[in-house]
């Protein structure tokens, strides 16, 4: 029987899964932009944070706690997918930028149905780096503060400061070039 | 222009509209997948933890071994003198050269060019950094950054990964800095500049006391206050804080 704490397994993780879930969820999807991909990686939160659900002792809450294991879980799969592209030899730089290339075929359906703003947003934010997107995301989309969001990523608030500041100037400097891009196209 | 419409607060407010994405699966498909794993997982590890006892104990027999032979073919005496050695010279060097010898020997071989005796110090220097030395020489004590983007005469540095920790502005030739501004939070994991003061107390127990003390007004409404020293060379050192009082930024200017 796996029991944690004294408390099933399954209490634990209806518990986590209503509280957390969806919020969870979005943040890794907004990191990979992709949902079958964000469906196993919630899931390999889950198995970490149940397997080390005992020794989680409160010193952040719960809510940063997992957001953390979630962030560290899609950062390993970014780190997984650099080698495998090492391996093959493609010469992109994984530290500056996300590797998302704009397919409307690839839109996921929430984002195909918005307004024409919301679809550049999402272009944006995926040419930022994949810390300043974790920023954005958990300040602006996920409404941390900037307390917590140095708790989740396990960085000083000058860092997230820092990383949020110039995150904005990334996307202004895109937003500039996407409006460029398409008045010299019309 | 249309550009100007972009804010930060707009910005803010998209993200902020960004359709809720939500998990479609059923909370106990999530479930039946998520407990296979965490079961299958646990056997394995069962099995592990009893071992790991046995494994260090056997480890530090293997180490006991292998540090007494070694201590029967090395004589004791080229250890010590070796040790000498380092610890004069650091105290020659001051205090930033006390860090380096920490490191590995390969950068000391690059600290060897710029040591004070085969070479005239004009500027004050900032573990071995000064304005006006060439960035190839700024690049042999700080070691190659993982990434460099350059913008005119700009260059902003990055290492271990992390976001742009030095930015640099280079004079018209492009070979010289005449001005560095470092960012102590991006900074955490360089071998040399994780030195760097973090806070209000690190930064006067490093520089000392400041010369001039003012108030900024900084992210959003904050006050954020700035530390300005004066070196003996007309060099400046403008040390910012964040409202929290965490170091943001150490500029190191002649202006």
């Amino acid at each position: 029987m796996n029991r944690m704490g004294g408390f099933p397994m399954k209490e634990v993780f209806q518990k986590l899964y209503q509280n957390y879930h969806q919020d969870i969820f979005q943040f890794i999807f907004y990191m990979v932009k992709d949902r079958d991909l964000a469906e196993d990686l919630v899931q390999e939160v889950y198995v970490k944070v149940l397997r080390s659900y005992n020794s989680f002792k409160g010193e952040s809450s719960e809510k940063t706690w997992l957001f953390s294991v979630a962030k560290h879980v899609t950062f390993d799969y970014f780190r997984r997918q650099k080698r495998k592209r090492k391996r093959i030899n493609e010469t992109i730089d994984f530290h500056e930028k996300g590797q998302f290339i704009p397919d409307n075929a690839k839109l996921p359906e929430e984002i195909a149905l918005e307004n024409d703003e919301i679809r550049k947003m999402y272009y944006c934010l995926s040419q930022c780096s994949y810390d300043q997107q974790a920023v954005l995301i958990l300040r602006f989309i996920q409404s941390l503060s900037i307390k917590e969001t140095a708790n989740v990523l396990n960085w000083s608030i000058s860092k997230v400061k820092t990383t949020q500041h110039r995150a904005m100037k990334t996307l202004k400097q895109q937003m500039i070039d996407l409006e460029e891009g398409m008045r010299d196209e019309a | 222009m249309k550009h100007k419409s972009i804010t930060d607060e707009k910005l803010k407010a998209l993200l902020n509209n960004m359709p809720e994405i939500h998990d479609k699966r059923s909370i106990e498909e999530i479930y039946e997948k998520v407990s296979y794993k965490v079961k299958d997982a646990d056997r394995p590890l069962k099995r592990r933890k009893w071992m790991i006892p046995a494994y260090s104990a056997a480890a530090i027999f293997l180490f006991a071994v292998l540090f007494y032979t070694a201590k029967l073919i090395i004589p004791m005496g080229n250890e010590s003198a070796d040790q000498d050695h380092g610890f004069s010279s650091a105290n020659d060097n001051s205090a930033e050269s006390s860090i380096m010898s920490d490191e590995e020997e390969s950068q000391e071989y690059g600290m060897e060019n710029i040591t004070p005796d085969s070479k005239e110090f004009s500027h004050y220097q900032l573990f071995g950094l000064e304005i006006g030395m060439p960035y190839l020489e700024f690049l042999n004590i700080m070691g190659e950054p993982s990434q460099m983007k350059e913008n005119g005469n700009m260059k902003a540095l990055a290492f271990e990964n992390s976001d742009t920790g030095i930015e640099l502005t280079l004079d018209e030739t492009g070979e010289e800095i005449i001005e560095f501004t470092f960012y102590p939070s991006m900074l955490s994991n360089h071998k040399i500049l994780s030195n760097l003061p973090k806070n209000k107390e690190e930064t006067i127990n490093f520089f000392g006391s400041m010369e001039n003390k003012t108030s900024i007004s900084c992210e959003e409404n904050n006050v954020c206050e700035q530390y300005m020293y004066l070196m003996p060379n007309k060099e400046r050192i403008i040390v910012t804080f964040t409202s929290e009082g965490e170091v943001n930024t150490i500029l190191l200017t002649l202006n």
